[in-house]
């Protein structure tokens, strides 16, 4: 069975590249980031329950290598980077055709993703995936086990939890509620250096540029009337001023 | 222009959210209509009708739809479009919304935006507002061909009584392939004390308190001001709290005169869960963390240092 873990795969560029990569990028995209590395250890737990492989897949330009090597020493068994500037203008949806394209091409069974926090833009990236390549998306997953050969996954909903079940083929998103990754050894590290990766174009996985977004964002401009916050940087003066603040806006009674 | 409204409605009824969006939606629309998931909502739909003068109400009502499961409801959807085309799917907030878009976006080969908070006729063209740069900045959406997918984040907005007598109709849930299957569900067991969801003051705290222990200083503030103490989702994942006590969109919405965040970054879902909060104090170390963007009074320093002083404070003008 083959499991791909997606790391450094950037979303919302529908409307801004640079806020996007900046979001997914804190750390540089060279290192990968912890919900990155859950990934890639829920993929490697799949494996040691399934036996197969895992792929470390960036849908990102190249300089995110170093984040896909580290995904290789935390233990999955290659990587590859699909790096195409048509890639760069596309949509949410678009971006998901182009993510199953590449599960396809890779021969995946399970697509495993981590999200930026709260993250809108994923969500409907990998729904447009899921729904392109017929697959059950598990998204939100606290938990992760294997029952009977079927993938269960719990995910908080308002009012508790729900745990669902799919065999596979299937998309999971992963939260961190799942265990974090284990360390790479000095040993692991140097030997994902010597391991080639793969540098694909959408031309290599037989996906079609994306076409143009039918939904335009355009007009930036400040919002009109939003108050700047109150601002307090000197924690001594703060208690009076948050009682101040609360009288004045009649949250507490004036004082007498 | 002919809308198709998608909304969730829970034992009280859909928000106010999807009740201003549906009561927007039809005084813009030539035609509007809602497709309403949820279970046992027959008279739930005629309280909609005449809240918000909407033309039409399909009511999707199954014991499925109490879940958050996407496959079903696509499905209605899609059956629902078939017979009746339209010109934009407008999806009110919900915790499905952005999967079931997304899904339609590729099904469909429609344009989706989402993150927005208002909607216009434009010379018959449809307009709507998305906040960006943690609402900063506003852009303008527009869809060049449709139907146009539209995933509100929030919609403010007063719905008036209508006399407009709209039709009610029930639609079956269709049929799903490759969908998970639900294995287990459980409520989380909610306290009456110091509900959430009724309070007017709710002190909560998130990763940034440290420790279960660190929670303390904030149930302690929580204590002096008569508060409601609640957390966030990275708090109950690391066990530190229960998950009654959940403020977020995933736990429990809220809509207080005060909401003061300790320690808390203030991610997406976090937001949409206290967006109602009439007034925001977060007490931060990290100046760029989100929630100093937003909030209407935003305290840089360490709250294991100011949380104690600011509780003896209340405490000594006994202002609670």
């Amino acid at each position: 069975m083959r499991f791909v873990a997606f790391v450094k795969t950037a979303t919302g560029a529908a409307i801004d590249a640079a806020d996007a990569l900046a979001r997914a990028g804190r750390i540089g995209p060279g290192t990968l980031g912890p919900v990155d590395a859950r990934a890639v250890e829920a993929a490697i737990r799949l494996r040691e329950a399934f036996g197969g492989d895992v792929v470390a897949a960036a849908i990102a330009p190249p300089d995110v290598m170093g984040a896909v090597r580290e995904a290789i020493a935390i233990g999955a068994d290659r990587g590859m980077i699909l790096a195409d500037p048509l890639i760069d203008a596309a949509d949410l949806v678009e971006r998901g055709r182009v993510a199953a394209a590449l599960l396809t091409h890779l021969g995946a069974d399970i697509g495993i993703y981590g999200p930026w926090p709260g993250d809108v833009d994923g969500t409907i990236l990998w729904s447009a995936a899921g729904a392109v390549l017929g697959w059950p998306v598990l998204p939100q997953a606290r938990s992760l086990r294997i029952d009977e050969g079927e993938i269960v996954v719990s995910r908080q909903v308002q009012g508790g939890d729900i745990w669902l079940g799919t065999p596979p083929p299937c998309l999971i998103e992963i939260t961190e509620g799942l265990p974090a990754a284990r360390r790479a050894s000095l040993k692991s590290r140097q030997t994902a250096r010597s391991k080639p990766l793969q540098l694909l174009t959408l031309n290599d996985i037989a996906c079609s540029p994306p076409t143009p977004s039918k939904a335009a964002f355009e007009g930036r401009r400040p919002a009109a009337g939003r108050a700047q916050p109150i601002v307090l940087a000197d924690p001594e003066a703060a208690p009076a001023a948050v009682i101040t603040f609360l009288r004045e806006r009649g949250l507490v009674p004036c004082a007498s | 222009m002919r809308v198709l409204i998608v909304i969730e409605s829970g034992p009280a009824g859909p928000d106010g959210d999807s009740i201003a969006l549906l009561a927007h939606a039809a005084a813009l629309a030539e035609e509007s209509m809602a497709l309403m998931f949820g279970s046992a909502l027959h008279e739930t739909a005629i309280e909609v009708v005449g809240q918000t003068g909407v033309g039409r109400i399909m009511i999707a009502d199954a014991a499925e739809f109490d879940g958050p499961l996407i496959g079903a409801r696509v499905a209605t959807i899609d059956a629902v479009l078939a017979r009746a085309p339209v010109d934009a799917v407008l999806f009110a907030p919900s915790l499905v919304a952005p999967e079931l878009a997304g899904t339609l976006g590729a099904t469909l080969g429609a344009g989706v935006a989402w993150g927005l908070t208002d909607l216009s006729l434009d010379a018959g063209v449809l307009k709507a507002i998305r906040p960006v740069n943690d609402d900063s900045e506003i852009v303008d959406v527009t869809w060049s061909d449709g139907p146009a997918l539209a995933v509100f984040r929030s919609f403010s907005g007063e719905a008036s009584p209508s006399s407009r007598r709209g039709t009610i109709e029930h639609v079956p849930p269709a049929t799903a392939r490759n969908v998970p299957r639900i294995v287990r569900q459980e409520r989380a067991e909610s306290s009456s004390q110091n509900r959430l969801e009724d309070a007017r003051i709710v002190v909560a705290g998130g990763r940034g308190v440290g420790s279960a222990e660190g929670l303390d200083l904030v149930r302690d503030l929580a204590g002096a001001m008569g508060a409601a103490f609640g957390v966030s989702l990275p708090v109950v994942d690391s066990g530190w709290a229960p998950r009654d006590r959940q403020v977020g969109q995933t736990g429990t919405v809220i809509a207080p005169d005060l909401y003061v965040a300790c320690g808390i970054s203030g991610q997406i879902q976090h937001r949409l869960g206290i967006a109602r909060s009439r007034y925001i104090v977060a007490i931060n170390n990290d100046p760029d963390a989100p929630i100093m963007r937003w909030a209407d009074l935003a305290i840089v320093g360490d709250l294991h240092a100011l949380l104690p002083k600011l509780t003896d404070e209340i405490r000594r003008t006994g202002i609670n």
